[in-house]
């Protein structure tokens, strides 16, 4: 008995050693861990400024989370002083974050810069948990290497910049992403749903003399079919969805547009836009136009270097239509004067490309300048000229290179009235083409009235081109 | 002697390049009255600058000698033979100078910034 009793202490003496010797190698490698990435990060060689110099990592607490075969450790970032951008869709406060990552032994580490969109929940400072966050993560290496950004919408993370280097990043992300299904009985938003209403009618032909009857006859039976969208859950973003929904079933003349949906979800819609009948009617009627579709296919997430948005204002001036702000961040925001809407569709379609076109610009420039905001220097000039020489010219004779004597102009304008106006002649043509070709002509040089070109057509040709878009907007009614 | 020749002649290609890729320093005191600096830009009048790298605490006096205005450096690459009149001077920047900016936190010392020329395209388009 005492042997056994003996056998049972010496095993259990040496169960505990074992625990003991386990535990404290655990921790030995945690806190090698720790130093290692103590080591790799290099602040001071970040080129953003506010994190070279305002930012500390809170070292001593880890929040560690593992989901199938991939460990995650997160430390927060705090700044020193803390700092706010304006802007009028990102939340004033940034966030920062190191994450490090370890899949199949392999261990990659992060450090990323957090831009909230307004309309999203704060971050929650960890990347599992962002099913109702919208924003970007500017994401570098430890040495402060920028390796791209990551867009996210609800959880679910897009590698806008296809940087492989981001790939990893981008799918741990998504390990965490789910669809906001509710219910397993409404299918995802992966197809085009339908049900047919089938309404039949029996009409009887009623013969009446002082009220009293005196005969009744069947004709016929009428039956109406409908074709209704049937509800579906969102796998994406609910805007983008109406908008799917409305480029299928609720287009102003009645057509179907096949194919448009997939090009409304490239474009990121603000409520106000996508809840403004009008300004979706003619988007949607838009998507029919290829030279349209061209433009804003240039913005599909996949292969874009900037986001557009759409959104609606009510305190823009009067005299303004609509405007296109040059990005930040990324993102290119076009957005419309609310209360000039009641103009023709066509004219309303008229400032959509004249947008457009102003969007692709500033989509070229950014490729060019690399960053989220469009900044050159000598090199990136040097290589605007080789990529697109077009605007470079343009820029150089209308803003860089303004000699004495001559008056800054808008380079974009002054483009646009030289060799963009046969685009916006084409896609008027295509989303109607009852009209003249003068009245095409005249209404593609809205908006282009201060340009040189405009200054140098004869006066008599100028008044009219005024009397026809004059003439056109009183003769058409309005889409609002 | 041949081999004389031919060290001299190395020597003379090694000094005219180290020539070239050195650069004159030229220093902008920052005046606040005139000048901006935003997150990591400067500007002057709508001449941009962006600071490349970390600011350096550094006394006064040490870059005194450097100090210079922008109008002094335009005037200064319009009489260079480079130059050429259909470009703007502040096109040759980079090509002539290294450009810092000095910011003064006290009486003799001030941080200095390294910055290059850039032309930025924000704001918006009206339609």
């Amino acid at each position: 008995m005492s042997r056994i009793t003996n056998y049972l202490t010496g095993a259990f003496l040496l169960f505990l050693l074992l625990s003991c010797t386990n535990d404290s190698s655990d921790k030995t490698g945690k806190t090698d861990s720790l130093n290692q990435l103590k080591e790799e990060l290099h602040l001071e060689k970040f080129s953003n400024v506010n994190i070279a110099e305002n930012v500390e990592v809170n070292w001593n607490n880890a929040l560690q989370t593992k989901k199938k075969d991939v460990a995650i450790v997160e430390f927060d970032v705090k700044e020193k002083i803390p700092s706010k951008i304006q802007s009028s869709f990102l939340k004033a406060e940034m966030n920062y974050q190191l994450i490090s990552i370890e899949s199949d032994g392999e261990s990659k580490n992060y450090f990323i810069e957090v831009f909230s969109n307004n309309d999203s929940e704060a971050y929650s400072k960890t990347i599992t948990k962002l099913d109702k966050f919208k924003g970007v993560f500017n994401v570098f290496s430890l040495n402060g290497q920028n390796l791209g950004t990551i867009a996210i919408n609800h959880g679910n993370a897009r590698n806008i910049s296809e940087s492989k280097a981001l790939d990893f990043l981008a799918e741990t992300i998504n390990l965490f992403y789910s669809s906001s299904g509710n219910t397993k009985k409404i299918p995802l938003c992966d197809g085009r749903y339908t049900i047919v209403v089938e309404q039949a009618q029996d009409r009887w032909r009623v013969v009446s003399l002082n009220g009293k009857i005196l005969s009744v006859e069947y004709m016929d039976t009428v039956v109406t079919t409908s074709i209704l969208p049937y509800p579906c859950d969102g796998s994406g973003d609910r805007d983008a969805i109406i908008l799917q929904r409305t480029a299928h079933y609720y287009t102003s003349d009645g057509k179907s547009y096949a194919g448009v949906s997939g090009l409304l979800d490239v474009v990121i819609t603000d409520p106000s836009f996508s809840n403004n009948p009008c300004l979706v009617a003619v988007f949607t009627k838009l998507g029919g136009s290829p030279t349209f579709q061209t433009y804003l296919k240039n913005f599909d997430s996949k292969f874009s270097v900037a986001n557009l948005k759409l959104s609606v204002s009510s305190t823009l001036a009067n005299n303004v239509n609509a405007e296109t702000t040059s990005p930040i961040n990324y993102l290119i925001n076009i957005k419309f004067n609310e209360n000039n809407l009641n103009r023709p569709a066509l004219s309303i379609a008229r400032t959509f490309m004249h947008e457009m076109i102003h969007a692709e610009i500033y989509r070229k420039l950014l490729s060019v300048a690399g960053q989220p905001q469009i900044q050159f220097n000598t090199d990136q000039l040097n290589q605007l000229r080789n990529d697109y020489p077009g605007l470079y010219d343009y820029y150089m004779r209308y803003e860089f290179n303004i000699l004495p004597g001559q008056n800054p102009s808008d380079a974009q304008h002054e483009a646009m009235a030289m060799h963009y106006r046969d685009i916006i002649i084409k896609t008027l043509r295509q989303f109607d083409n009852t009209l003249t070709n003068e009245t095409y002509e005249a209404l593609s040089w809205e908006g282009l009235k201060n340009t040189i070109a405009w200054k140098k057509l004869p006066i008599e040709k100028q008044n009219n081109i005024l009397s026809i878009i004059s003439n056109f907007n009183n003769q058409n009614s309005n889409c609002q | 002697m041949k081999a004389n020749v031919l060290i001299f002649l190395l020597s003379l290609i090694t000094l005219q390049a180290a020539g070239q890729i050195s650069k004159e320093k030229k220093v902008i005191l920052f005046n606040s009255a005139t000048m901006t600096l935003q997150k990591n830009i400067f500007t002057v009048e709508k001449t941009t600058f962006k600071y490349i790298g970390k600011k350096k605490k550094t006394s006064f006096d040490s870059i005194k000698k450097s100090l210079s205005n922008l109008e002094t450096i335009n005037n200064e690459i319009v009489k260079r033979k480079e130059y050429n009149k259909s470009k703007k001077p502040d096109f040759y920047y980079s090509d002539f100078y290294d450009l810092y900016f000095f910011v003064k936190t006290n009486k003799d010392s001030g941080d200095l910034y390294h910055v290059e020329r850039v032309w930025i395209v924000d704001g918006k388009t009206i339609n």
